[in-house]
């Protein structure tokens, strides 16, 4: 058995096998550990609330001058102050070092000693070894402990980032993704907004999103190529065009195809100014997104690869096209894995290649636009498949949000693991709190106070809902604000330069004042 | 029953208020207002101490178990000297718990005084009140054990002063009208018992705060006085003194005290007296 650390204060109230209140001799940290002796032995406790009350200055003080006055007294009084903690019990110390969580039966009695967690029971609990265990950053509370996440759950059972802007939701991916880098695991970055281009880290491929638009559905390709939903001319001259002889044409005989079925249709008067916008798109798309899609492409997953932590910008896509490039990726991805395990538990059955082998991990950016909570999108569909399916074929999914009202909540429910930084909105924490059962009220409304890179982790991926800060990833040099001021010196600086460099080049009296 | 109160509140309220404020209140209000002195406290920085006591009881059927405790508190929160008794009798009469607490209150006082870690001393209430309901032999033997300390009452029916002008309402009352709510204080007033000499001083420690009672044993002058509010004012929230505050907490019998007394003692299965009205 380990020797206990300081000794902090002692259990007040009435006590609960989960939930015990201490009054403590210094004021306490909410997310600091506390070690109780009860039950079979040591059990471990994470302050969940933290209050400091003054005799003097109550809440009875009624103005200014009896504040003040009572601010006087209150230094000379020794008992004047009154730290009181919250404490949510955690399960016997022995047990949680065996990653599992046994919580006492009854509860503790009041007056037994509360002390403080030392380092070597705090690293046997959240410094986990092993392949899976990766290391994110230390307790907050506790920056000498390493906190390790498990790679496994979050493939298997999913992870959703939640955050205000700015807390650090993407150092926290890119982290991920350079202690994949490493091991090498297979990863997909939908890079929506450029986040990622600056990052530098080993095993990276940086891809721009591609589809060959051969391979969509017609309502796909009048997304891709902007056709609106309402445009119903529009949507039936494409849908007459779009035909299996169509689909067959590669390369640029693809577009010719389209755009003579597209043209037949001006026959019918009806349809005939709908048939000149369509080919009008089909002209945009050809020239406009060249570079995404390619009808001559054999196969849009090859830009993949495996081992590697694939970074696809999403950045010059609209909405809607990202939302068709996301889904379709997501599709064949999962249609690929469900592959390979039936490949795997019947090798006679390789008809054709397997793409990934092995367990691959999606991240989603913008999940409140990809997977909406009032709207119905292809993405939201895969995105639910994987969450529900991903388990059994081998493919994870972390969606990252500013927004989790905002967010699918049967999708946000089967994240299995949640990583939550400062959040505000009382909307939001209580769409996270009900998706969540891992995550207490009392942790919850700990959400304002924490500052950029802190983070509450919970579920499956941590043995224990933990108080982490964040490693800053060093390798990426993107996301944080902008500096504007910064950059309009440049500017003006840069100006006065090329002015002064074109001076030199002007015959003086050749510029009359 | 208590609807008839209010109206006859609302019927009499003219009459009864100017009971108070009848042909007398302009001189006494004269009075008063040569006897004010304009003072704002210069806060002196000292230990104070605070002498508090407090009683209560259970009645159950044939016989009450009573608790009585007084204290001296510092300011820094520090119990100086402490006093308690606790018993199960067949009767405990409250004026009888009161006496046993006043006179615990003054071994506490003397103790504290002994301590010497108090600069002065502030007992809750008034010496002439409670000294006055004892046999003169008791009184003048308890006066003794008061001799350092000074008493201060945060209310007070006294008419030693304005009595004699036919007053309808305490002194303090007045002494509140007149002087608008600044800080200052009335000039001492001797009054004659027979456990020697008293002076009382209607004092307000800061602007805006009630008034308080304080009672100085031995000859006291302008000087004395301001020393003295000089010192309370140090440790005083809202123009009363903390320590007084903080032995009242400290030394209070709540009913659920008592009921836990009354646990410890097996008690709780006893008919209570009241039980028959389910108090």
């Amino acid at each position: 058995m380990s020797d206990n650390g300081a000794a902090l204060g002692i259990l007040v109230g009435d006590t609960r096998p989960d939930k015990v209140y201490f009054e403590s001799r210094r004021s306490v940290s909410i997310g600091e550990y506390v070690v109780l002796e009860y039950g079979k032995g040591r059990v471990l406790g994470l302050v969940e609330n933290s209050k400091v009350s003054s005799d003097a200055l109550g809440t009875e003080i009624r103005n200014f001058d009896e504040a003040y006055e009572s601010s006087q007294v209150a230094v000379e009084n020794k008992r004047d102050k009154s730290y009181r903690a919250t404490v949510r019990i955690l399960g016997y110390v022995e047990d949680l070092r065996k990653c599992k969580s046994v919580i006492p039966a009854i509860p503790p009695e009041p007056g037994i000693n509360v002390y403080e967690a030392t380092r070597e029971d705090l690293a046997a609990v959240f410094s986990a070894r092993g392949p899976e265990w990766v290391r994110v950053g230390t307790l907050l509370r506790n920056p000498e402990v390493d906190a390790r996440v498990n790679v496994d759950k979050v493939v298997s059972r999913h992870l959703a980032i939640l955050a205000m802007t700015g807390m650090g939701k993407s150092n926290l991916v890119s982290l991920l993704a350079k202690e994949l880098a490493t091991i090498p695991g297979t990863v997909i970055i939908f890079d929506y907004h450029g986040d990622y281009s600056s990052l530098d880290i080993s095993n990276l491929n940086f891809t721009d999103a591609r589809i060959n638009p051969r391979y969509l559905s017609w309502e796909k390709l009048a997304d891709v190529i902007e056709i609106q939903d309402n445009a119903s001319n529009q949507r039936h001259v494409l849908r007459a065009a779009f035909t299996q002889d169509v689909k067959d044409r590669k390369d640029e005989d693809f577009w010719d195809a389209l755009s003579s079925g597209v043209a037949a249709e001006r026959t019918d008067k009806t349809y005939r100014e709908a048939s000149n916008k369509v080919l009008d798109k089909i002209d945009d798309a050809r020239n406009k997104f060249k570079k995404i899609l390619d009808p001559g492409m054999h196969e849009p997953l090859s830009v993949i690869k495996n081992g590697k932590i694939n970074v696809v910008s999403l950045v010059e896509l609209t909405e809607k096209q990202a939302n068709v490039l996301v889904s379709y990726y997501l599709e064949e991805v999962l249609n690929d894995r469900k592959w390979a395990e039936n490949v795997k538990k019947d090798p006679t059955k390789a008809t054709r290649q397997v793409r990934f082998p092995a367990p691959v991990l999606v991240v989603i950016e913008e999940a409140h636009v990809f997977v909406p909570k009032d709207e119905d999108t292809d993405t939201k569909y895969y995105a639910s498949k994987v969450a529900r399916e991903g388990r059994k074929f081998g493919v994870g999914l972390v969606i990252v949000s500013q927004r989790p009202r905002g967010i699918d909540a049967n999708i946000l429910s089967q994240m299995g693991s949640l990583a939550v930084m400062r959040m505000i909105q009382p909307d939001d924490q209580m769409h996270v709190s009900a998706a969540s059962e891992s995550l207490s009220r009392d942790l919850l409304d700990q959400l304002t106070s924490l500052n950029p890179g802190e983070a509450i982790f919970a579920g499956q991926w941590v043995n224990l809902p933990t108080f982490v800060r964040v490693e800053e990833v060093k390798e990426r040099t993107l996301g944080s604000d902008l500096k504007a001021v910064e950059q309009w010196k440049r500017l003006d600086g840069s100006k006065n330069m090329a002015k002064e460099s074109s001076d030199t080049y002007i015959p003086s009296g050749y510029i009359q004042d | 029953m208590l609807k008839q109160v209010y109206l006859d509140a609302l019927k009499t309220r003219e009459q009864k208020i100017s009971r108070i404020k009848d042909a007398n209140y302009e001189a006494i209000s004269k009075e008063a207002t040569r006897n004010w002195a304009a003072y704002r406290p210069a806060p002196r920085p000292c230990q104070s101490a605070g002498i508090d006591s407090s009683w209560n009881k259970r009645a159950f059927q044939g016989l009450t178990l009573y608790v009585i405790d007084a204290v001296a508190v510092s300011s820094s929160n520090e119990v100086i000297a402490s006093e308690y008794v606790d018993d199960i009798a067949e009767s405990a009469r409250s004026e009888s718990l009161e006496t046993r607490a006043m006179s615990m209150e003054a071994q506490v006082t003397q103790k504290a005084g002994e301590s010497g870690k108090a600069d002065v001393i502030c007992v809750d209430g008034s010496i002439v009140a409670r000294l006055n309901k004892r046999a003169a032999d008791m009184a003048f033997a308890e006066a003794k054990k008061y001799t350092d300390s000074i008493f201060v009452a945060k209310s007070s029916e006294s008419r030693a002063q304005f009595g004699s002008f036919g007053s309808r309402a305490g002194d303090i009352y007045y002494y509140n009208r007149i002087s608008n709510s600044s800080a200052g204080y009335s000039t001492p007033f001797k009054v004659p018992t027979p456990f020697g000499t008293i002076f009382e001083v209607y004092a307000r420690l800061r602007d805006s705060t009630p008034m308080v009672r304080i009672e100085l044993l031995g000859e006291a002058g302008d000087q004395e006085v301001r020393e003295i509010l000089d010192k309370l004012c140090y440790h005083s929230v809202a123009g009363y003194p903390y320590c007084l505050k903080l032995a009242h907490n400290t030394c209070k019998i709540s009913n659920q005290d008592i009921d836990k007394i009354a646990s410890l003692f097996s008690l709780q299965n006893e008919h209570g007296a009241r039980d028959a009205l389910n108090e």
